[in-house]
């Protein structure tokens, strides 16, 4: 899944966890880890009620379902890292007053593009030289979230009121100082939401990956829906949804304490 | 406060029933928005009469705004009754009551995605008008506020400028001819010398329909030429004096409103006084009357004065001015200075002098006629 | 046998899965839109609502379903639809509330913020001219926020052909079909083909729909707050 919630009419794209005005997100700071707490609680509850069969007792263990995660995170974190590496910066470039004729269009096939789905993708990567296995995943997990970091990046400056732009080259301001103290601080609000929700739907893609045999909790998944255990699909989903929003959670920390820095 | 509802000075051209009842009365109003400890109004009591123009003036965030919305019920008042038309108005249906009650916002806040036709239209539309009284009154209404009907019915809001923007928004107001209008700042984003004709026709329109309007502004100027009385608000929301433009500038209630009223107050008080009420220094075509006492003119064939021939205890003669007897002091005195004469002459509608006013008199005393016949 | 050739071969295999993956999509838009509209409409606030409990709870669900809404997204579709399965079956039904569910969160989001950001002192005139609450909200507010909102429509749109796909796993319609068999067949005859028409099938039916929605903003954005 990719999604651009930034849309350039989106008067203020808020992700998962962040509604908009900052005592709000500060709320959720506190909200989110306590529902991850909870949710996950509540998983173990419903687990502990029930015997498991053989077949379930296989996949729900200690050791599965850590090395699982493990993959799992190690596929989110690598891709996640690479797209904030080289997406941000492509998304600032392309808002640049040089490319900014470009922009619309380039925009708007970045938004068409988001319907390429992930799935697809990444079967199709491994008939790439690349082959099966874990690279060719988080090259595809790259693939499917850097359309719309790029986006959100790009949307989040364009809607910083010109006016600001303007003043700012008013008083003397390079255009590099124009970039890092007025446009960025103004834009990131909305190139953060957006971009937080572009992670969180990486961290589901990722479930695919085992599809390519790059392991992960998809691969609970998998087993689960071939033999009909949705116990062993229940858990594995909660997880992945658990370090969504505990990745969406630490990129909200973040955010605020640029923000807070940043007055 | 005096008790007495009619000005002392009233402008003869404004039509006024003789006995004017209140058409809005405010009784111990008080409001504290939630979450405020200060109050934004408090305590106010006071009445609109019918057919008056009430301007509510004071520094910003005293709550005249909130005065005004209390008024038409966009915001309930904490404690206190309103009265509309001697109805107590505390328990009707707002929308209703706001359908009657024209209304013109600070911030204009005209719909963006309307036309300024379909702006202008929206309360008749609600109210059941058919097509033909509608296109009318929006051409009539546009003519009104100075906007060809041809350019603009069909534009959208933001084709306009700020201040031809805040016009529509007065259009808008009047739209279901409303017996009372209420408007904050109609004319804040427009030029002096638009602003200056917009006031004059509203004067103008006013006269021919007398509603009852209660209109906020920031400019004492606007506020003695426009109202019947004036109410001054201070910090807080406390009402500090509530009385005619007359009484404002020359019995302030107190420090708060004299500082307000400022040092321009006896200027501006000329502009409150017309030449018709003055005693003004007799004056007679050259050759009639023995030149002795007082000044003479030498006049055409309809009458009219051409030059002075007389003037006594002045050896040079100045150019012969003349002022409208309708104009007020203020003009006169602006005449003078501009053409750097000490008097002028004073004529009626067809150009015939009726006296001369003389600027050391004006420095004395001005002698008014007492009584107003 | 080359891509050209097998699409040539398969036009109306995949010309019929071009349809069910459209419909698919269109439905659960619709349904996702009318549950995000309405849920949108009925717990919007602004400053004018009176303070109450009825604001209050207003509010309250608001952000609690923005929060659930924002939530689902972060639970795999592939989890969700075999989560779909013991209760819905196979086929249309889990396809379709699935992708229901991950379509609302984009068209809720941009219902509560473009109902919000309607300018006040445009609300607040509407008031001062005796437009009820009713009126407010189908001639003013929901007019002005239209675009924000058929925006937002757009990325649910999006998203949803993408993840379409995945509903194959619990047999949904669509060109999740040809990308799960050719899955299976890794390797085999047309399985490198069946994939790709699959995924770039997707695009084709984005592309329609980017067609319509272009169509859709110039018919219903009215004229005055259209941007040139
Ligand atoms: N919705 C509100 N909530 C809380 N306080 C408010 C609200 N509206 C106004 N106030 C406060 O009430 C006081 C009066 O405001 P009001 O708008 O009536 O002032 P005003 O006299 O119209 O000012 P201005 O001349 O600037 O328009 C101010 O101190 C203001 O901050
Ligand atoms: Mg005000």
């Amino acid at each position: 899944m990719t999604a651009t919630v930034g849309e350039s009419k989106v008067a203020r794209p808020t992700g998962p966890g962040s509604t908009g005005s900052t005592r709000k997100a500060d709320r959720s700071l506190v909200a989110v880890p306590i529902i991850v707490v909870v949710g996950l609680g509540l998983v173990a509850l419903y687990l502990s009620t029930r015997t498991l069969d053989t077949i379930e007792r296989r996949t729900i263990n200690v050791e599965n379902i850590t090395a699982r995660l493990g993959e799992h995170l190690y596929l989110t974190a690598v891709s996640t890292a690479i797209v904030i590496a080289l997406a941000i910066p492509l998304g600032i470039v392309l808002s640049r007053p040089a490319l900014r004729r470009v922009q619309p269009g380039v925009l708007a096939l970045t938004g068409f593009l988001q319907a390429l789905p992930p799935f697809g993708v990444i079967i199709l990567l491994a008939f790439s030289p690349l082959g099966l296995g874990a690279t060719t995943a988080i090259v595809a997990l790259v693939v499917a979230s850097f359309l719309p970091v790029v986006t959100n990046t790009a949307v989040g400056l364009a809607q910083v009121d010109p006016a600001m732009v303007e003043a700012a080259r008013g008083m003397g301001m390079s255009s590099r100082q124009t970039l890092w103290r007025v446009e960025l601080p103004l834009a990131v609000p909305v190139m953060v939401a957006g971009i937080r929700v572009a992670l969180v739907l990486n961290v589901a893609t990722a479930t695919l990956a085992t599809y390519i045999g790059a392991g992960g909790l998809g691969n609970i998944i998998d087993g689960a829906l071939r033999l009909g255990r949705p116990t062993a699909t229940l858990v594995a989903a909660a997880l992945v949804a658990a370090l969504a929003l505990l990745i969406d959670w630490l990129a909200g920390v973040a955010e605020y304490l640029v923000r807070r820095r940043s007055g | 406060m005096s008790d007495d509802v009619r000005p002392t000075i009233a402008r003869p051209m404004i039509a006024r029933p003789t006995i004017a009842h209140p058409m809005i009365a405010l009784q111990g109003i008080t409001k504290t928005y939630p979450g405020q400890t200060r109050h934004a109004v408090a305590q106010l009591d006071f009445d609109v009469p019918d057919g008056n123009i009430v301007m509510l003036i004071g520094p910003s965030g005293c709550g005249k705004t909130t005065t005004l919305k209390m008024m038409n019920r966009l915001i309930e008042p904490t404690s206190g009754r309103i009265l509309l038309d001697g109805e107590d108005v505390t328990g009707v249906d707002g929308d209703q009551l706001r359908r009657r009650i024209g209304y013109v916002i600070q911030q204009v806040g005209l719909f963006p995605h309307f036309t300024i036709a379909d702006n202008i239209a929206v309360v008749p539309r609600i109210l059941g008008w058919d097509r033909k009284r509608i296109d009318t009154r929006v051409d009539e209404l546009l003519h009104l506020v100075g906007l060809e009907p041809r350019d603009f019915r069909d534009r959208h809001p933001r084709q306009l400028s700020g201040g031809q923007q805040q016009r529509v928004g007065v259009a808008r107001g009047l739209a279901a001819d409303p017996a009372v209008m209420l408007m904050d700042e109609p004319f804040g984003a427009i030029d002096p010398i638009t602003r200056d004709r917009l006031q004059d026709e509203f004067l103008e329109i006013q006269r021919q329909i007398a509603k009852t309007i209660c209109f906020v502004t920031h400019d004492l100027t606007e506020a003695v030429k426009l109202g019947d009385r004036i109410a001054v608000f201070g910090p807080g929301g406390v009402l500090q004096q509530y009385d005619t433009p007359e009484q404002i500038l020359t019995h302030p209630a107190n420090d708060f409103v004299a500082e307000f009223v400022g040092s321009g107050a006896a200027v501006r008080r000329l502009s409150l006084l017309e030449l018709s009420r003055l005693e003004l220094e007799q004056i007679s075509v050259d050759g009639v009357d023995s030149p002795n006492g007082h000044p003479t003119y030498r006049a055409d064939a309809a009458g009219r004065a051409v030059a002075w021939s007389h003037l006594p205890g002045v050896s040079e003669m100045p150019p012969l001015v003349t002022v409208p007897l309708s104009g007020t002091v203020y003009d006169a005195v602006d005449v003078m200075l501009d053409m750097r004469t000490p008097l002028v002459a004073v004529v009626d509608h067809e150009d015939r002098p009726q006296g001369a006013l003389r600027w050391d008199a004006l420095v004395r005393e001005l002698p008014t006629k007492g009584r107003r016949p | 046998m080359g891509f050209g050739e097998y699409v040539g071969s398969e036009l109306s295999t995949l010309g019929f899965y071009a349809q069910q993956h459209f419909l698919l999509v269109l439905y659960a838009v619709a349904a996702a839109s009318v549950i995000a509209l309405a849920l949108g409409v009925l717990l919007h606030t602004n400053e004018l609502t009176p303070e109450s409990w009825t604001r209050k709870m207003r509010v309250g669900s608001r952000e609690t379903a923005l929060l659930l809404a924002s939530a689902a997204l972060t639970v795999p579709s592939l989890a969700l639809f075999g989560l779909l399965q013991p209760v819905l079956g196979i086929g249309v039904a889990p396809a379709l509330v699935g992708l229901t569910i991950y379509g609302t969160y984009p068209v809720l989001r941009n219902t509560v913020a473009g109902l919000s950001s309607v300018d006040p002192a445009v609300l607040d005139a509407a008031r001062g001219m005796g437009l009820g609450p009713v009126r407010r909200m189908l001639r003013v507010q929901l007019p002005l926020a239209w675009p924000v909102i058929l925006s937002g429509i757009r990325v649910a749109t999006l998203i949803l052909i993408g993840v379409a796909v995945v509903a194959a796993i619990v047999r949904g319609p669509g060109f999740g079909q040809p990308l799960f068999t050719g899955l299976g067949r890794l390797g085999a005859v047309n399985s490198f083909n069946q994939v790709l028409a699959g995924t770039l099938g997707c695009l084709a039916v984005a592309a329609v729909y980017e067609i319509a929605f272009f169509a859709i903003a110039r018919l219903t954005t009215p004229r005055g707050i259209r941007v040139r």
